[in-house]
């Protein structure tokens, strides 16, 4: 059989799959769109990024993301759950819901699926529930708006400029480093290159997928 | 140009994996052989879970531009904060860009998903309101990229929320309207993903068939 078939995701269009040279990426022959990529960079790139990513979202939520100086009137700063309880307390139930499901709990969910999926392939072995999570991760990514929030905190500044010191809390470097990461994971990672690796760890070896 | 699509051929590519299979039993619930997502098509339903989504959303967005997002209590002053009054207040306090940045991510940009999003729906629809498919496509793709922006005003509110709360001096809390304005975001997202691209160049071909 030749190569395996593939069909656009936005025009339905069959066609077959060709090999790329690295760091090329394949467009669909009728609509344009983008089919797929080479993976530039092998699943450890991607396992190295996931830790990171890990490791940044847990500072990211650790540290307070801004913090208010009024003087000797006091001193203020929130973190990002801290902002999901003041809201909630404001009664504001289901805004502080909305802001916990983007800029908390999905985050966590895709950044967790993609450290579940790549460590243990990385490692020679096929997590149980890798289905599971390959199809959390996109799910999660579409929700996950902490690139939003990191644009809020400045408007939020901005917003208080003139009536209190306000600054950046530590963080917000975590956040940036954390959304660069992000972004590279997503121009990296080739969701494909999953299941090839976890077909070889189960037998063993390269098994090519039978494809009609 | 005429391509075969998958359909055509009897086949159904996974969303999620990619993977083009042939079903073994069409109609009934369907999983990817590979992946265990959930195999169709096309999306079930997807025409009129976009328009419930649209609907709702363009329902709220009256409330969302219309009650505070923000109100601030302090002791020598009080207000409530729509949307649109509080990128005036930015512009004239001096921050145009950020004025700029608010009212594109909040108000002109709901507004352009809103309409776009029925524009695509009654193109699928309609032959009098017909969108060539690329173009089609390209609004898709768009409404995708800019409309996870619109949070941005519904997060600031929160942190000045969590930042500025003592009742003696100064008080910022959540108005009602960030409930309507955040759900009209969460809908419009719905919307989008409800809605498949492919109908689209199912329609064009239709036309020329």
């Amino acid at each position: 059989m030749a190569d395996p078939l593939i069909a656009c995701p936005e025009c339905d269009t069959l066609q077959r799959e060709i090999p790329l040279p690295r760091g090329g990426h394949a467009e669909c022959c009728h609509c344009g769109e983008m089919l797929y990529r080479s993976a530039r960079g092998g699943l450890s790139h991607i396992v190295a990024l996931s830790i990171a990513a890990l490791i940044l979202f847990l500072i990211a939520n650790a540290l307070p993301i801004a913090a208010l100086d009024l003087g000797a009137a006091g001193y203020a700063e929130t973190t990002l759950a801290g902002t999901v309880a003041a809201v909630r307390d404001q009664g504001r139930f289901l805004v502080a819901l909305m802001i916990l499901w983007t800029g908390i709990v999905a985050p966590a969910l895709e950044i967790g699926a993609m450290v579940y999926m790549t460590v243990p392939l990385w490692l020679g072995h096929c997590p149980e529930y890798l289905s599971v999570a390959f199809r959390i991760a996109p799910m999660a990514r579409v929700w996950s708006l902490m690139d939003v929030f990191m644009l809020a905190v400045a408007v939020a500044l901005v917003k208080l400029g003139d009536l209190a010191t306000v600054s950046p809390g530590p963080a917000l470097w975590a956040f940036g480093a954390l959304i660069v990461v992000l972004t590279l994971i997503g121009t990296l990672f080739d969701p494909r290159e999953i299941w090839l690796h976890a077909e070889a760890n189960k037998a063993g070896r390269m098994v090519a997928e039978a494809r009609q | 140009m005429t391509a075969l699509t998958a359909r055509e051929a009897g086949l159904v590519a996974c969303l999620a994996c990619h993977l083009v299979s042939r079903p073994a039993q069409p109609r009934a619930s369907m999983r990817c052989p590979r992946c265990r997502a959930p195999l169709h098509s096309r999306k079930p339903r997807a025409l009129g879970r976009t328009w419930a989504f649209l609907i709702a959303a363009f329902i709220l967005y009256i409330p969302a531009n219309v009650l505070p997002v923000m109100d601030s209590n302090s002791l020598f002053m009080s207000s409530s904060d729509t949307i649109l009054s509080g990128v005036r207040y930015l512009w004239k306090s001096g921050s145009p860009v950020t004025a700029s940045i608010i009212f594109f991510a909040s108000i002109l940009e709901p507004m352009l998903k809103l309409v776009g999003l029925t524009a695509l729906a009654l193109s699928v629809q309609h032959c009098g309101l017909r969108i060539p498919a690329r173009r089609g496509a390209q609004i898709y793709r768009m409404i995708h990229v800019v409309g996870r922006w619109s949070m941005t005003d519904l997060f600031a509110a929160g942190i000045l929320a969590a930042l500025v709360q003592s009742p003696t001096l100064a008080e910022i809390t959540v108005g009602p309207g960030a409930l309507a304005f955040g759900l009209v975001v969460v809908l419009t997202m719905l919307a989008s993903l409800s809605f498949d691209p492919r109908c689209l160049y199912d329609t064009e071909r239709a036309d020329c068939g």
